[in-house]
């Protein structure tokens, strides 16, 4: 139970449930095909009851007996859970694109809850996360059985771009730019020790530079 | 209606958000971006609100109003020495996230971009009134706009004669009655500006042994202007950095202790429930004295038009029209006087700009006008018709203890179920009224239901005559019972929605109405879980009951019942 304290349950209940209003959002969108709506409208279902399981988990957590509010403000769900910033527009039609969103998200919320499984929770809550987990395949191999009725080149991109922004989105800007640092210096570093018998020999001749040795060493090859 | 202009008032940057049109020949359709967005309280641009406007009325928009002026109410009390950093810091974060940007904003609707105007804060929350006055034949209209805080103020009175709306006095927002009540809902831990009816709901609970105190430290009434005054050493209401509490309302209030009771039982912790008592009680003499001073002073004045977040608090206007003061049976207010009402009087606002007409054309108005609700026989998937009498159905399911979702008609516009998208049990009951406020809904214990009577039944329980009540058919109040019945708060009262005989509400249910016609007396509340928005598509109709187990939905004269087996 002191592991599951690293992770915020009531925030990833929020974040259920801002799923939960995007698959509602695309739920719209599909009124034409009966069977595919209610399967949309299941989805939703789910996330909520995911959303309800969070926020038990974070209910058990609460150290002392000051009851927080369960109901989340509009700042928590806009903000915190990030529906405000949702690459998904509830007014987009485009239905590949919507599929390829949720989609891209059970992946993304598969990956969380293994990391939750790697802090270590208890039994009861490893059950739980387990049985989400199933929830969120099942929704993600739904979303598949749809696109692939359709040619491939319909939404392939699609999920790429998804794929690419959710890549992002789990760094935050501070941590990318770290990450971009040490990915340039090694690679300069890297090139500039391949460098260091030729740009010794240069080294009275002309000041050498960065992109100089990289020449060189380019040269050589 | 492809010929009829059409102006868009909007509202946001606040706490909630909406849009309405309103047509040359009077029509009006009401939306708030919560029902759409399912996100209470969005407070965002509506662009959902607004795709769905469009969407019902065309392209013909002949101008957008917006409810306030968007740079003068971020600038608020400008740039003073006493303010902290912090206070200039969360203005940047309002820069960014207000509605500065709102021509940037509505280009993502609007392709073309028609007349703009912007109509003060205060005075949207006065003309979103008008449609409600019951005819057209008055002269005289004082307005009483008693709000949290908008474009450098908290209120204002203005003086309508017809078309022409004077504003007769502005209060600054240092004595915001609107601040106290979310400085009370903060300080019992509660969240300002959305949980108000809560302490509203607490405020039976408690006595009144600071009402005294208050009346002469703290929320002072000057009789010889009409003026509030807020004491300053108790709140900060202009300072975004620092607490809106004082350390002397702590000293002489206490602090909220979470160890006493907890949230979900507050009712039990009597201090606090003492002093929410003690200042609704106040705010209610206050405003009880500010009506009549203005009243006493404009002379032969028809309607009383209360408007402004403060007039949300449905027992302050059930005091008022209880008063049994000379303008009690004049009072009339909007079924959403706080912001997201505005959106409607920033249209009349473009309706007095746009339309060469005298705006009496509006009068005549309830609250439902909300769009119209889609009917479950399109999803059949989602929703199965039964053939049975839904009366008898409903009352066996009464007898049964359980309760039904109303779903069909004209959405209400205020944040009260009228029948339209409620829950209905029996009221009598008090088991039933258990299990749907407590079990289905999840809503702390201490928050009573409201009823639904016709005006005969009303007589037995009340010691007030309905018969020439303006509008409570529709408009929030709460009265005093003469007897206590089971869905009776703890101070005997209830909030009534009280139903004529040939009442011409054409969106009430008509099954309803047989039913109370009949004598029964309905439990209602919104048709929504806790804390999300009222159901509006038929998406939320099936989710909500699922979620909440609910089995059959009444529309209109037909039930349905909700397929369960498309979900399992």
């Amino acid at each position: 139970m002191i592991a599951s304290k690293k992770i915020d349950w009531f925030r990833l209940s929020n974040v259920e449930l801002t799923s939960g209003i995007e698959v509602f959002y695309a739920s719209k969108k599909f009124r034409d095909m009966p069977n595919v709506h209610s399967g949309i409208l299941r989805h939703a279902l789910d996330e909520y009851r995911h959303s309800g399981i969070f926020r038990n988990f974070w209910k058990e957590d609460l150290e002392s007996s000051f009851e927080s509010d369960s109901i989340p403000t509009p700042n928590y769900i806009l903000k915190n859970a990030g529906l405000a910033n949702s690459a998904l527009d509830p007014l987009e039609n485009n239905l590949f694109k919507i599929c390829a969103y949720i989609y891209t998200g059970e992946f993304r919320a598969i990956e969380f809850n293994n990391d939750c499984k790697d802090i270590g929770l208890n039994n009861e809550m490893m059950l739980k996360i387990d049985l989400i987990e199933k929830d969120e395949l099942r929704h993600a191999e739904g979303v598949m059985r749809y696109l692939k009725k359709f040619p491939l080149y319909k939404y392939f991109h699609y999920i790429i771009k998804y794929k690419t922004k959710y890549f992002f989105q789990k760094f935050n800007k501070a941590q990318v730019l770290k990450k971009l640092q040490h990915k340039t210096i090694s690679f300069f570093a890297r090139k500039l020790l391949s460098n260091i018998p030729y740009s010794i020999l240069d080294f009275k001749n002309e000041k050498i530079s960065l992109s100089k040795s990289i020449i060189n060493a380019r040269d050589m090859a | 209606m492809s010929d009829d202009k059409w102006i868009i008032g909007l509202s946001y940057g606040h706490h909630e958000s909406s849009a309405c049109a309103l047509s040359s020949r009077g029509e009006l359709i009401y939306i708030r971006e919560e029902w759409l967005s399912r996100v209470k309280n969005d407070y965002r641009y509506p662009k959902l609100a607004i795709n769905e406007i469009k969407n019902n009325i065309g392209e013909n928009v002949a101008a957008i109003v917006h409810f306030q002026k968007p740079l003068k109410n971020w600038l608020g009390s400008g740039i003073k020495k006493s303010l902290s950093k912090d206070n200039y810091l969360a203005k940047i974060n309002q820069f960014k996230e207000g509605d500065i940007f709102i021509r940037k904003n509505l280009k993502t609707n609007f392709k073309k971009l028609p007349n703009i105007y912007f109509c003060p804060h205060h005075l949207s929350h006065c003309l979103s009134s008008i449609p409600f006055i019951p005819n057209q034949n008055y002269s005289k209209n004082l307005h009483i706009v008693l709000d949290g805080y908008g474009d450098g103020i908290s209120g204002g009175i203005f003086l309508q004669d017809k078309n022409d709306i004077i504003c007769k006095k502005e209060f600054n927002p240092k004595s915001s009655l609107g601040l106290v009540y979310s400085a009370i809902t903060e300080w019992a831990n509660y969240k300002p500006n959305e949980d108000e009816f809560k302490v509203m709901a607490l405020s039976a609970y408690g006595s009144n042994k600071y009402t005294k105190k208050i009346l002469n430290e703290i929320i002072l009434f000057n009789e010889s202007t009409g003026d509030i005054e807020i004491n300053q050493d108790y709140f900060n209401f202009e300072d975004l950095g620092i607490s809106t509490l004082k350390p002397k309302f702590i000293e002489t209030f206490g602090a909220y202790d979470p160890n006493i009771n907890g949230k979900r039982n507050a009712h039990l912790n009597k201090n606090l429930c003492d002093v929410i008592s003690s200042f609704q009680n106040a705010i209610e003499e206050s405003v009880k004295n500010l009506v009549n001073f203005f009243y006493d002073k404009f002379k032969e004045i028809d309607y009383i038009l209360l408007s402004g977040g403060l007039f949300h608090n449905s027992v302050l206007v059930g005091v008022m029209e209880d008063s049994k003061l000379e303008f009690s049976d004049k009072i009339i207010v909007s079924p959403s006087p706080g912001d997201a009402g505005s959106s409607l009087g920033a249209c009349v606002f473009g309706a007095i700009k746009e339309f060469d007409k005298d705006i009496g054309f509006l009068s005549g108005k309830n609250s439902f006008i909300g769009p119209h609700l889609e009917c479950p026989s399109t999803m059949p998937h989602l929703f199965e018709p039964l053939n049975v009498d839904p009366k008898s159905f409903i009352l066996d399911l009464f007898k049964k203890g359980e309760s039904i979702g109303t779903y069909g008609g004209r959405c209400e516009m205020g944040p009260r179920a009228l029948g339209v998208r409620s829950m209905i049990c029996d009221a009598t009951n008090i088991e039933s009224i258990e299990n749907l406020n407590i079990k289905v809904k999840q809503r702390e214990p201490f928050r009573p239901i409201a009823v639904i009577m016709s005006e005969e039944s009303s007589c037995k329980v009340f010691t007030k005559d309905f018969t020439n009540s303006l509008t409570s058919e529709w408009m929030g109040k709460v009265s005093r019972m003469s007897v206590k019945m089971n869905f009776s708060h703890s101070d005997q009262s209830t909030r009534p929605q009280i139903i004529k005989k040939l009442s011409d509400l054409k969106d009430f249910q008509p099954v309803l109405y047989d039913l109370v016609m009949d004598g029964a007396v309905l439990g209602n509340t919104s048709f929504n879980i806790a804390g999300d928005p009222m159901v509006f598509s038929l998406e939320d109709l099936f989710i909500n009951c699922i979620r909440m187990n609910l089995k059959f939905i009444l529309v209109r004269d037909k039930i349905y019942k909700i397929n369960y087996e498309n979900i399992n």
